[in-house]
């Protein structure tokens, strides 16, 4: 009998090794991008430092549209976020020509910001689009957080001790070491590694499982979102020009509705259009389920056209899933306990990645596969993570307005994100590890110092705003952590190079 | 919210403490002999005592996950100090007993 067991557990271990290996860089990716996305609104504010007003939601919604009316309105829709106590602007998405605009519109003038940044968007889009195109990037993702799943139920069946070692870490013993925190990252954190993988999972689901809905609705995606969402009113335009109705009094309706609960979304559908629709979603903000309360009005007229508050279990289980998921409900202690959950994910994929390597190398040279993956653990782990410090950069180095600044912030993440993945496939890996952590450690200090990021600091705190300094305080704490590791690698390698017969403290590491 | 962190703390530093390899690196052989008798049952009681201010908070869901998150943060702490410096782990255990006796209070 514990022949088998051992042996299941063997095989486990192998599926363990496999499902983290193929797609753990992806994994490593979506993590630690997801984890940055758990502050997007913030991440936002901070690369719009000049934009400071404030207002109340309805009125920034009221002003934007505004503005829309007069800059965009051959548009077929206009999809608003109202701002709240973590964001002051209101993010649009509109269309304009073939292209969808995204932009962060001054709550009080309801004009474009004059810092044109995706922000917190930018890690939240790369969490599960992966920069690809649609559906390529969601697909990809999908896959990816499936293989998670498999690995972390196969983790926990293959860890023998789950319970002897929970509190176990032995540092600088080489594997013991890289397998303990493995480990620890992974079964301390194991509810939250469970429960945002599932419901990661879950959000792309109609990509990854779409045969139930194939099976109810065919190609009818019309009835299958109305009968989801019956608040949203869909009609197609009517062709004969008509303006839209003040939105104040529909915002004001929309709040009594949602008995107290504030405006989250507002997407108007055929603007400038008799058959115009007005969609209030109440905030997200305000509940665990995501966006379970919406009322639509006559764009044209005013009038209540649908109010719906989800009360099917199964809708309202699913609204909750993926609220615990997207975490907008989160007050913000528990936002950094999912940051931290997050980091503590990203990081034992990491270690699982580095441990695959370590272990093989401990038994044996490297293959020239083994090899190879060494190198691109080195490019991935390390140069993906600058490529994302170098998002915070470029944002305060680029010079405002005159191109398609927000569209260069990225290109730039993603070449610099290529170099350092260049950079460790070509360098050897004892050289690029302290080498390309000295940079990621740079890049991270030197972020909230670039482009006058100390008068903004100042101003800030000033009028009572702390969201700087924690960001800034964030980033020169990763910075130092991480030059005190590159630093104590770099010192082990040169001590590892210097000839036998004068090497000192051998015994120490 | 404060009085369940620190009994969740207590309760993971009982089982730490009720662990054969970490029992003594705590509180030293004698007493961890003692201890350990008692400290899996104590950490079950007190794990289990450590949701009972999250049943009864405004906001029972909530609370639930932020307990959910707490588990990490401070077993982590304890993993830390295991690793490093026991005392870490002690003076959070003071600081725990401390916060439940002004938890009331605030």
């Amino acid at each position: 009998m514990s022949a088998i067991r051992e042996g299941a557990r063997q095989a486990m271990a192998w599926l363990h090794g496999w499902t983290g290996l193929l797609l753990g860089h992806v994994l490593f990716i979506m993590c630690l991008a997801g984890t940055l996305s758990v502050f997007k609104p913030e991440i936002g504010r901070w690369m719009r430092p000049e934009a400071t007003a404030i207002a109340e939601p309805v009125d920034a919604i009221a002003a934007a549209v505004g503005w829309l009316e007069k800059n965009a309105s051959g548009a077929g829709g206009w999809y608003l976020s109202a701002p709240d106590e973590r964001m002051n602007t209101v993010e649009a998405v509109y269309a304009q020509g073939a292209d969808y605009l995204e932009r962060a519109l001054d709550p009080v003038t309801g004009a474009p910001v004059a810092r044109e940044t995706l922000g917190g968007e930018f890690f939240y889009r790369l969490h599960f689009e992966l920069e690809l195109p649609y559906p390529w990037g969601r697909l990809l993702a999908s896959l990816a957080a499936l293989f998670m799943l498999v690995a972390i139920s196969t983790g926990i069946i293959a860890h023998r001790r789950i319970f002897r070692d929970f509190f176990t870490f032995r540092p600088r013993k080489g594997q013991r070491s890289w397998l303990d925190g493995h480990n620890a990252l992974g079964v301390l954190s194991l509810p939250f590694h469970i429960m945002i993988t599932f419901t990661g999972l879950l959000t792309l689901a109609s990509l990854s499982l779409p045969w139930p809905i194939v099976a109810n609705y065919g190609q009818d995606a019309v009835t299958m979102y109305r009968e989801f969402a019956p608040g949203v009113v869909d009609r197609p335009a009517a062709g004969k020009k008509a303006a839209l109705a003040p939105v104040t009094p529909m915002l004001r309706e929309a709040e009594r509705y949602f008995g107290g609960g504030r405006i989250g979304r507002v997407n108007i559908a055929n603007p400038g259009d008799a058959a115009a629709v007005v969609t209030v979603l109440r905030s997200d903000a305000d509940q665990i389920p995501y966006a379970a309360t919406q009322i639509s009005f006559d764009g044209a007229t005013g009038r209540t056209l649908a109010r719906w508050n989800e009360k099917r279990s199964a809708l309202l289980t699913y609204d909750v899933l993926y609220g615990l998921h997207i975490v907008r409900f989160a007050p913000l202690v528990t936002r950094w306990l999912y940051f931290f959950g997050g980091s503590m994910l990203t990081l034992a994929i990491a270690t699982g990645m580095v441990l695959w390597i370590v272990k093989r190398r401990e038994r044996a040279p490297l293959s020239l596969a083994n090899r190879a993956l060494e190198r691109l653990n080195v490019g991935v782990l390390v140069g993906v993570p600058i490529g994302l410090a170098a998002f915070f950069c470029a944002n305060r180095l680029l010079p405002l307005g005159g191109m398609e600044r927000a569209d260069v912030e990225i290109s730039m993440a993603l070449w610099t994100a290529f170099g350092g993945l260049l950079a460790g496939l070509i360098l050897p890996p004892a050289l690029a590890w302290p080498a390309l952590l000295g940079v990621l450690a740079m890049t991270c200090l030197i972020a909230p110092w670039l482009g006058g990021g100390a008068p903004w600091l100042a101003a800030a705190v000033a009028r009572g705003d702390f969201l700087f300094v924690t960001i800034d305080a964030t980033l020169t704490f990763c910075g130092a952590a991480l030059a005190l590791l590159a630093y104590d690698l770099a010192r082990r390698r040169s001590r590892s190079a210097t000839p036998i017969g004068t090497r000192r403290g051998r015994a120490a590491l | 919210m404060i009085s369940s962190a620190a009994l969740l703390y207590l309760g993971l530093f009982a089982s730490a403490l009720g662990m054969h390899k970490h029992g003594a690196a705590l509180v030293g052989k004698t007493s961890a002999a003692i201890i350990q008798r008692y400290a899996p049952a104590l950490s079950w009681l007190l794990i289990l005592l450590s949701l009972g201010p999250v049943t009864f908070a405004d906001r029972p869901s909530l609370s639930l996950i932020l307990w959910v998150g707490l588990v990490p943060l401070l077993a982590g702490l304890i993993l830390v100090a295991l690793a490093w410096d026991t005392r870490i782990a002690r003076l959070a255990a003071i600081i725990a007993i401390g916060a439940l006796g002004i938890a009331p209070i605030l």
